[in-house]
This record gives structure tokens, sequence and C-alpha cells, in this order.
């Protein structure tokens, strides 16, 4: 990973994080707000390869987690590495840079995200469980979510990424 | 190679994400306590910034958010003003009606005459007859004759009746007339009805006068089945002819007779107590006991003005 694309990821990856604490809250669906970075960290995963997707999963959760006050440190981090690396195992099986499966992935990765976290609130927390219809609607909105989100998230990339000329995606994985 | 990586990486922030956790759970010396607040003092700029940039995102939306609630709150208020509205509406009604009742009451408790109550259950359909239709009917000992009134004073009296029903011609209508008179000057005469417009009062002797806002009580009439006493209304204009051979006055009923709801049927009044004539303990006094009426001079409602 050259230190212009770490850059320019790391930059994407501080916006959606910025975003996700002071613009997404406003246009959150009964309750549940967008989850920006995981749109992107699919995003990434797809556009530009796993391996940076991980390392964006592991500073963006981290960054989440220190930003949060009730949410367990690495929860976040645990959650988007599993979303990213899951990706990474199916990604060959889909056809590239498709964007309604990018969307789709992006619903789907949001939504398990949405589910994972709230797993893990229940794990490590001494809070009560949240009910199962709430994550499951949760789940769903979120991942609905995702789905309009990705397009959005995969044309900025692309331009980015064009514009940085930092194009191409990683070999395997 | 690279999926190796990939994996390597992927085990690698599993178990940094382990270890976070077991710091955080484990800190007693408050380690990831400050790395949030370091990263939240450090994110405040941004955030902040951020938070300028969406400020009219923020504001936009809480604008249609408030104007959703707005129109929400707003439709909500006016169904209950409408509510409100229409409670104020019976509340006044009942109100109306309890002090028409305790009116009633007052009347019943004052007179100790024989009445029975009942509630106006139609009014005329016409325009040129002012007729009630009353609930009390000759199952209830109604009789047609008797006088019907509320506590203001007189309201009409019965024209017929049925069994549960009966018909009262109102005081004011053209074919009703009572034998009146005034309470101050006690000039005799007859009240009719005319309508819509103020009964009139015919004093028997027009050199008597009558002033204005004089009260006009009924009075006893041979055949009458109406008490005496009962306020019917108060001058309110009087004329004589030049030759003063005849009078006739205005008079407006104390009965606002379209707004009634209740009335009592006056059964029977007390008797008056008739003195004993000397040397006539023999004497039949006419209209004596059983009779309706009140002396001459008692106005049956006491308490009126």
């Amino acid at each position: 990973m050259t230190l212009r694309r770490s850059f320019v990821l790391g930059v994407l990856l501080l916006t959606a994080v910025l975003l996700q604490v002071t613009l997404l809250p406003l246009v959150a669906g009964g309750g549940f707000v967008p989850d920006l970075v995981v749109v992107l960290l699919v995003v990434i995963t797809l556009e530009v390869g796993p391996r940076p997707a991980l390392w964006a999963a592991g500073l963006s959760g981290l960054l989440l987690d220190l930003l949060a006050v009730s949410i367990p440190l690495g929860s976040s981090v645990l959650v988007y590495a599993t979303v990213v690396y899951g990706l990474a195992l199916v990604r060959p099986y889909f056809f590239e840079r498709a964007d309604l499966t990018t969307a789709i992935l992006a619903g789907l990765a949001a939504a398990m995200s949405m589910a994972g976290q709230g797993g893990l609130q229940v794990l490590l927390t001494d809070q009560p469980p949240l009910a199962g219809s709430t994550v499951w609607l949760g789940s769903v909105v979120i991942g609905a979510f995702g789905v309009l989100l990705a397009p959005v998230v995969l044309i900025v990339v692309r331009r980015v990424l064009r514009g940085a000329d930092i194009s191409g995606v990683e070999i395997g994985g | 190679m690279n999926q190796r990586r990939v994996w390597g990486l992927f085990v690698g922030l599993v178990i940094t994400a382990m270890v976070l956790v077991t710091i955080d759970f484990r800190d007693d010396a408050g380690i990831a306590d400050t790395a949030r607040d370091v990263t939240s003092v450090g994110f405040e700029p941004f955030e902040r910034g951020m938070a300028r940039l969406a400020g009219p995102f923020r504001r936009f939306g809480d604008g249609v958010r408030d104007l959703v609630a707005t129109r929400a709150e707003n439709q909500a208020l006016r169904a209950e003003v409408v509510e409100l509205r229409e409670r104020r509406r019976a509340f006044a009604d009942l109100e109306r009606e309890v002090t028409e009742l305790r009116d009633l009451i007052g009347y019943r408790a004052a007179t100790g005459a024989d009445v029975r109550s009942a509630r106006v259950i139609a009014v005329s359909p016409s325009n040129f007859e002012w007729t009630l239709t009353i609930d009390a009917g000759a199952r209830d000992g109604v009789e047609r004759g008797m006088a019907v009134v509320a506590a203001e004073g007189l309201v009409g009296r019965i024209l017929s009746t049925t069994a549960t029903a009966s018909r009262v011609l109102l005081v004011v209508d053209p074919n009703f007339s009572v034998a009146a008179r005034t309470v101050s000057g006690a000039s005799i005469g007859v009240v009719d009805g005319r309508g819509s417009e103020p009964m009139r009062f015919d004093p028997l002797d027009p050199r008597t006068e009558a002033r204005e806002g004089d009260e006009v009580v009924t009075a006893t009439f041979p055949g009458s089945a109406i008490p005496a006493g009962i306020p019917v209304g108060r001058i309110a204009s009087g004329e004589t002819t030049g030759s003063r051979l005849t009078a006739a006055y205005s008079v407006r009923p104390f009965v606002d007779v379209v707004r009634l709801d209740h009335v009592l049927v006056v059964r029977a009044a007390p008797a008056p107590e008739v003195p004993t004539f000397e040397d006539s303990d023999d004497l039949t006094v006419p209209g004596g006991a059983g009779r309706l009426g009140a002396a001459d001079g008692d106005v049956v409602g006491a308490g009126r003005e």
C-alpha cells in the first residue's frame, strides 16, 4: 500500500467517521443511524482490496469505539474486521465492479454489522439485551440505508481514487 | 501469499480487538478512558467544523421535522379545540338545565303547591302557534286548564292531554288570555298573548294607571285553574285613549318560552286561609277550600325582584 493511497484512504475514512458522528444521526430512520463506515469499508474492499480494507476496518473501528462512551473498546474493530474478511472471502465469487452487487453487499454488510454489534453489546456489557425484533428491525433499516448509501460512496471513492491516480484492485484476497 | 497476508491481518485485528476489550474491562489505570478523552479532544475541532458544515442540513432537517410535528400538533390541537368547544357547549347547556331545575325546586318549596315537573319534548312546528309538548300527561294527574310555570313565572296552560304527554298553550300565543293584575297599583285586567309581539294587558278599569316596570301577576278568576300571584311579565309601555275610555299596556313576559327545558305543572295550589265570617259558620265561601289561588298581594315565587 503506497503512502499516497494510505493518505487518501485515511482522509476518506476520517471523513466517513466524522460524518458518522455528526451528520448521519440527523437522518436516522426509526432511531437507527446509517452505518456509512461499513459501506465505505465494503467499497474499499471491492474497489481497492481486502488488505487496505482490513486496515481501514481496524482504524475506523478503533476511532468509533474511542468516540463512543458505552461501547467496549475493540468491539467495532472486531465487527468491521469480520465483515471485511467475510467479504474478502466471498469477493472472488462476485462480478467485480458491478455496482448493484456492491450496493447489495453493502446492505448485507451493514445489516450484519448492526447484528454483530448488537450481539457484542449483549455479550460484553451488562446492559439489558435488546429485543430480537429490535435487532432484526435495526438490521433491516441499516441494511436498507447501506444499499442507498453505497452508490454515493462508490462514486466518491472512485473519483477520489482516480483523482489520486491510485485506482486498481489488488490482486488476490 | 496475499490471502495469507489478509488472513494474518484479520487474525491480528481480532487479537487486537480482544486485547482492547480486555484492557477496557480490566482497566484500573484508566488507559481506555484517557484514550477516549484524547480522541474526543483531538476530534473536537473536526467535529465542530463538521457540525458547522452540517448546520444548514441540521437546521433544514430540524425544520422539516418541526414542520411535520407542528402540523401533527396543529391537527391534534384543532381536534382538541373542537372537542372542548363541544364540551363547553354541552356544559353550558347542562349548567342552564341545572339552574332551571334548581329554580323549579325553589319554586316548589316556596309555594308549597302540588306540582309535577315535566320535560319539554317538543315545540310547535308552526310559526303561528306558540305551544309546547311536555312529557307529563293524564297518568301524572295533569288536566286541561292547569297552569304551567317555570321559575321565572307563568309559561302557559294545559291545552290538551294524552296519557303520557300534554300540549301547553304558551302565554305568548294569541289564543292565550289570563286574568291578571299589577302588583303595585292593583289594577285588575286581562293579559293576552300576541305571538311574537309583547303581550297586552287590558285593565278592566281604564282609570287605574299602570306604570312602566310594574310587575303583572295572575289574578283569581272563577273557573280558572291558574293560581293567582304567578308572575306573568313586566309593563313595558302603555297607552290610553284621549277620553281614557280604554287603556292597554304591552307586557314583556318573564319567561323566555323558547329556551325552556323543564317546567312545572301546577296540579293544585295551597288553599288560602279564609277567615270565618262573623255569624256565618255555615257560610260556604266561593272558591274556598280546594280552590286554586292565593291571597291578593301575594306573589307566588317569592324571591323575585
